[in-house]
């Protein structure tokens, strides 16, 4: 490959494989920033180099939103240093080709078929499906009638969309505007049928709904009031799926905590239509009501959620409705009021579905919902579009392609987010606890609880806590292991929420921690993950997590990542993460932290006398009253004077209670309990994990019709553990016995 | 012009200014003629050239009348044989070294080489000797065998495994981390060391040095009308007629001009000559055909001397002068910057410089202007079983840090040095001694520790447990340490 | 004509905490012990045969709990 001329003018490099390198500090960065977001999937965005990689996905997405072949191939010539390789130009070509050359659009309630270039049209024509779908005739209100196709104006994209452009025109040749389109009219029946055939020819229809002629479908009266600021980024990605005055389907990725839901309530102030909002849990919905009538001035009338919980009378005319994937995409049997809201949703014709976290909704449970609501237009929402089974494919298809992608550095320079200070604490296993875990005849769940429990882990998360409550921070205690957060919890004296905690003892504790001041820290289970809002948290000290789940640390930092009152220079939340080494957790530990290094974020690693003997040359970007002290943590945990845990008696109590527990249990009842969402099936099934098995089990039969069942079984649930623990404790006395010899 | 350099050439020129007697000048006069604001900087100089003994105490210089020493406190002189080859220098015309010498005068040059073709010549000979040292034997054509010599001898390469290749080691990581004026120092250093038997030689190599920071690269600045005037120089010692050899960037300017000095080899003793072929192996001087009674220098060899000393410290100064001398293709600069997901960024067009890298880090993508790459475990494993310290990875990265980041508070992210240098630790985490366990089976614990105290004189005690009676004594030392025991046993 | 009783070759091992147990945890598995001197948390004396053989199982210790990234 060889340079250009004047390749410093030009901020990116070309590879034949498809990645491209962009450099931050180059003359029209910025241009190509957003030109190659638009364009690409990003790999990862440090500060000074960035790379992105076409895909197939990524090139639809591009064409999607009005981005064509030769504007790509053009603008990334003029902004490559090097001569774009043939093949990376063929590469565009070929997934450029069929993609986005047709689209299905939605007009005053009519499906048409249409395309700029009248070859592609016959060529879907071809196929015998769409062909006997094909409506001819009456068309007098759709422009010139007569002749093979219809043909009428193009809906124009907006400039700020085509900025682009500029960039392809200073390249050779000019482009040709496409102003005018064909289209032909398809029955509305067989719509499905024609999208499956055109997808079946390489010929993806991508689905645009045109609201503003929809005179069939009533208006929502609803709009923003006057003092809801959208911020730039959200704007942004709006004007990806309005560009050209219809509602493109698609996704859009935003950071948790930067204002999803404030994007979806101006999507659907927008459309103006029904709209249907699907969430991943009772909690959400509550939210998301809130939000809609916090920023809109949505009548009540209007607004509608459907849980297990709430059945709220949907309006006749327009409604917004909030509900559950799990409520619609039950298969079993229905109660019988579920069952007639269910029949209302099918039957009414929905202008926006909203789908919440849309990256956990596996493929088959949205087409169980797709089934049941006939939705004009469809927006994915959600922080990470990173899974471990990497079904994303199927979402682009499903939905739509990717609008917009925020990056989470740029939000946090401006900011919108908090800036976050990741922390790895290593904390070394003790003798006795190390000994039992190298033990092998040990199940792999006994040996995760000891080194979770490992009480140099323990003093450490110990001595963190104390900090930051002396420093008026707000903390959360993170950990998956039920029998890990009730010993962490009872030792340091915190309240905590499990899923066996029933309704109104968690909303008892978060209301303890979001006023009292006495009340500063709080541990958590998996429900913390998704069915909770604690937006006042900013410190999170991960124990125990989910085997290497991305998408978990990113959704965890997510939960602090709103910004603070106190934004100042520097960092204002914290992010540890409490590692036992020699152990397998410190492989789970850098696999989860992947993710969130492409994007910027830096974990310091802190391991006991790290600092003797490295000269220090470095400026800590840590608040000046944290830099002595985190600079051994371990060790200053261990020199704790008034730890729970001060001497070796006590950890030998732990780890007699560790090792005689049934953890198992625990574990599948707070699984049985949680209302469980669909993401931990996920990444359970690509870990490879044994319980995988019984818990898919479960998935179809949850409902949230078993919302009756579900506060029963958390009071048995608690008796059970309850009883258990009583003979623990007798058992403990054993171990403890056989560790003292050696002693 | 530096400030150092100045204080310098300020103390030294006005000192050779003092003809009464022997020159000697009060400390205090001489104060007097510098600006308030900068007599931190003079004093500071004083203090050097006293260090160097190019000042002395007037008390010291010989054949003053012990009467007068008393007038003399206070006073310091230029030292006597450093004052006369300075008037010297000063004085007399334009010379070359070797070149006053009719014996050994050349014909004129009629082949002159372009100055480009013998830095080009000397680039590629040097990359080649640092890739030999980076990838070691079999990298095509190596160095002459006295290069390899040198490498071994220096230290900078070792025989490895079956094959007995010679690899590079941990010093000569360090050297490859070099400047390219410490690198050609470092040799020379080496070669001084191993003469250091034979004093002549060493005296002959010294001054053959010396004799080419004299040299010019290419014909220099024409020597002004009237110079000759001795006297006109001293009251106005005005830099013009000859600069002084010492600043890197008085040097580059000179280096202006397309004519290249030549100079006679013939003029050269036997030892200066070996070392001169050496140079020749090396690039550091150019010679066109083995059969060549002339040859011509670089700019490496004539910075020598004074050039390493300037590289040593990246003062905005040595950069300056270091992208000049790259905008004069003079082995060109590699920048990096490291990432905080571990990914590296270097321009650079090198393959020598790519082989470096690959020394440490995996690399991922070659561009036309840039390399990239990613720091993981095993790339630095790789890099540290082979020695190599961590400090030294990160001094290299450090060293040759892109403009973007040089300002950055830390140069690399904290993250990255950290997560190295712990990868480090974990292969010393656990320290083996071979040792010989003492039990003793004295009575009372009193005679155990005269052992055990015995055996840390030594250096040698490994473990001491009291209670037990156990003794670990490091391997070389038992012998001693038992018959120690003995004696003290009840017989 | 020593009268010092027992003299044993050997290594001594310096380490951290974890290590040593992962080492006892080597021994226990073996069909003879190579441990002469179990020292303190920290340190252990054993046979210099073994020295080998527990360098290498700590590597590979080390190198199952790292992750890789993926490309």
């Amino acid at each position: 490959m060889a340079l250009k001329r004047d390749h410093e003018k030009r901020p990116l490099w070309v590879c034949p494989d498809g990645h491209i390198f962009l450099e931050a500090h180059t003359p029209l960065y910025t241009q190509a920033y957003d030109f190659l977001v638009a364009i690409a999937e990003p790999v990862a965005r440090p500060e000074f180099v960035h790379e992105y990689r076409l895909t197939p996905f990524s090139l639809y997405a591009a064409v999607a939103v009005a981005i064509d072949t030769e504007s790509i191939i053009r603008v990334l010539n003029r902004l490559s240093k090097v001569e774009v390789p043939e093949g990376v130009n063929t590469f565009i070509r070929d997934h450029t080709q069929r993609c986005g050359k047709a689209k299905l659009v939605l007009k005053r309630g009519r499906y048409y078929v249409e395309s700029p270039h009248p070859d592609v049209l016959r060529a879907l024509l071809k196929d015998r499906e769409i062909e006997t779908a094909r409506i001819k005739g009456d068309d007098e209100e759709e422009g010139e009638a007569g002749g093979e196709f219809i043909q009428s104006e193009a809906a124009q994209e907006m400039d700020a969309n085509l900025e682009f452009k500029q960039l392809a025109a200073e390249a050779e040749g000019g482009g040709d505007d496409d102003d005018q389109v064909m289209h032909f009219k398809v029955s509305s029946e067989q719509v499905e049928a024609v999208k499956r055939a055109a997808l079946s020819m390489d010929y993806p229809l991508m689905e645009e709904y045109d609201f503003r002629h929809d005179v069939t479908n009533p208006n929502l009266p609803m709009q923003l009031k006057p003092n809801t600021k959208i911020r730039q980024y959200q704007e942004k990605s709006l004007r990806k799926m309005f560009g050209n005055g219809r509602a493109r389907s698609g996704i859009i990725v935003l950071p948790c905590g930067a204002g999803k839901t404030l994007t979806g309530v101006t999507a659907a102030s927008t459309v103006k239509k029904s709209t249907l909002v699907l969430c991943t849990s009772g909690v959400s919905v509550i939210q998301w009501k809130y939000q809609f009538q916090l920023w809109t001035d949505i009548p009540e009338k209007n607004i509608a959620c459907f849980t297990s919980d709430t059945k709220d009378a949907i309006n006749p005319d327009a409604c917004v409705l909030i509900t559950t994937y799990s409520m619609l995409s039950f298969s079993g049997r229905r109660a019988a009021d579920v069952e007639l809201i269910i029949n209302q949703i099918r039957n009414r014709e929905w202008g926006l579905m909203l789908l919440d976290e849309v990256h956990v909704v596996p493929a088959t449970m949205f087409r169980k919902v797709l089934n049941i609501c006939n939705a004009h237009c469809k927006l994915g929402l959600t922080a990470t579009l990173v899974r471990e089974d990497d079904l994303i494919s199927d979402l682009n298809f499903l939905i739509g392609p990717k609008l917009y992608e925020a990056n989470w550095m740029d939000l946090t320079a401006g900011g919108y987010l908090a800036n976050v200070q990741c922390v790895e604490a290593w904390c070394p296993m003790t003798a006795e606890f190390y000994r039992e875990y190298l033990n092998e005849s040990i199940n792999h769940r006994k040996k995760e609880l000891l080194y979770v429990t490992n009480p140099n882990k323990f003093r450490t998360c110990e001595f963190l806590v104390q900090y930051h409550q002396e420093r008026g921070d707000k903390i959360i205690l993170f950990a998956d292991n039920v029998f890990a957060l009730r010993r962490y919890s009872e030792l340091l004296g915190i309240p905590y929420i499990y899923g066996g905690t029933r309704e109104a003892e968690r909303q008892r504790i978060l209301g303890l921690f979001r006023l009292n001041t006495l009340v500063n820290c709080i541990g958590l289970s998996k429900v913390g993950d998704t069915s909770i809002d604690i937006p006042e948290a900013n410190v999170i000290i991960q124990v125990s997590s989910h085997f290497g789940s991305r998408r978990q640390e990113a959704q965890r930092l997510g939960r602090i990542l709103r910004p603070k009152a106190n934004m100042g220079e520097g960092f204002n939340a914290f992010f540890y993460t409490l590692v036992s080494t020699g152990t397998s957790e410190m492989f789970f530990s850098a696999k989860r932290q992947q993710y969130l290094v492409d994007q910027g974020y830096t974990f310091k690693v802190h391991e006991p006398n790290l600092r003797v003997g490295v000269a220090v040359e470095r400026e800590s970007q840590l608040l000046p009253c944290l830099v002595e002290v985190v600079a051994d943590l371990v060790e200053h945990a261990n020199a704790m004077q008034n730890s729970k845990l001060k001497n070796k008696a006590a950890e030998l109590d732990l780890l007699a209670t560790v090792l005689n527990s049934d953890t198992d249990k625990a574990d599948d009842e707070e699984n049985e309990v949680l209302e469980r969402t669909a993401v931990d099936a996920i990444d359970d099934m690509s870990l490879g994990r044994a319980k995988v098995q019984r818990r898919t089990g479960n998935m179809s039969e949850l409902s949230g019709a078993g919302g009756a069942r579900y506060v029963e079984f958390a009071a048995n649930a608690t008796d059970k553990v309850i009883a258990r623990e009583r003979q623990e404790k007798s058992k403990a006395a054993l171990f403890k016995m056989r560790y003292s010899k050696k002693a | 012009m530096d400030n150092e350099m100045m204080a310098w050439s300020h103390v030294v020129l006005s000192s050779v200014q003092i003809r009464a007697g022997d020159g000697a000048i009060s400390k205090d006069l001489l104060k007097g003629w510098v600006r308030d604001a900068y007599t931190g900087v003079h004093r500071a100089a004083v203090r050097q050239l006293s260090a160097l003994r190019v000042l002395v105490r007037a008390q010291e210089l010989s054949g003053a009348a012990a009467a007068a020493q008393q007038q003399r406190r206070g006073m310091i002189a230029l030292n006597p044989p450093f004052r006369k080859n300075l008037l010297q220098a000063l004085l007399t015309p334009d010379v070359a070294p070797w070149k006053d010498d009719p014996r050994f005068a050349l014909r004129p040059d009629k082949l002159t080489p372009s100055r480009a073709k013998i830095e080009g010549e000397m680039r590629r000979k040097w990359e080649a000797v640092l890739h030999f040292l980076v990838a070691s034997d079999g990298a095509g054509a190596g160095p002459t065998p006295s290069v390899r010599a040198f490498m071994q001898q220096a230290g900078l390469m070792a025989r490895r495994g079956r094959s007995e290749q010679l690899v590079i080691t941990n010093r000569g990581y360090e050297f490859m981390l070099r400047d390219i004026h410490v690198q050609a120092w470092m040799f020379v250093l080496s070669l001084i060391r191993s003469k250091s038997s034979d004093a002549q030689a060493r005296d002959d190599l010294l001054s053959f040095l010396f004799m080419l920071s004299y040299c010019t690269v290419s014909a220099a600045l024409q020597p002004l009308e009237g110079h000759h005037n001795a006297q006109s120089v001293c009251a106005a010692p005005s830099l013009s007629c000859k600069p002084l050899p010492a600043a890197p960037s008085a040097s580059v300017n000179r280096c202006s001009e397309k004519v290249c000095e030549d100079y006679p080899l013939l003029a050269l003793t036997p030892a200066q000559a070996q070392l001169a072929r050496d140079f020749i192996d090396l690039g550091l001087l150019y010679q066109r055909k083995p059969s060549s009674q002339r040859f011509y220098t670089t700019e490496i060899a004539v910075n020598l001397v004074f050039g390493a000393a300037a590289a040593e410290h990246p003062s905005r100064a040595v950069i300056q002068a270091a992208d000049a001398s790259a905008q004069l293709d003079l082995a060109p600069r590699m920048t990096i910057i490291v990432e905080t997901n571990f990914q590296v960024v270097a321009y650079t067009t090198s393959d020598l410089h790519v082989a470096m890298l690959t020394l440490f880090l995996e690399l991922r993508a070659r561009l036309p202007n840039m390399v990239i790459g990613v720091i993981t475990r095993e790339s630095v494993r790789q890099a540290l079983v082979t020695g190599i310290k961590a400090s030294q990875i990160l001094n290299f990265l450090k060293w040759h840090a892109h403009p973007n980041v040089i300002n950055r508070r830390p140069m690399i992210p904290e993250n990255i040095a950290d997560q190295i240098i712990l990868w480090e630790r974990e292969r010393t985490r656990v320290k083996y001694d071979a040792g010989t366990l003492l039990d003793l089976p004295f009575e009372g614990v009193h005679d155990f520790d005269k052992v055990a105290e015995y055996a840390e004189e030594l250096g040698a005690c490994l473990w001491a447990a009291r209670e037990k009676r156990v003794l670990i004594v490091a391997a070389a030392a038992v012998n001693k340490v038992v018959a120690f025991a003995d004696g003290l046993m009840p017989s | 004509m020593s009268n010092v009783r027992t003299s044993r070759k050997g290594v001594l091992i310096t380490c951290d905490v974890p290590t040593k147990q992962f080492i006892l945890h080597l021994n226990s598995k073996q069909a003879q012990g190579f441990i002469i001197n179990d020292l303190d948390e920290t340190h252990l004396f054993v046979e210099a045969s073994a020295v080998h053989e527990i360098r290498e199982q700590l590597e590979r210790l080390q190198e199952m709990n790292v992750y890789v990234r993926q490309a």
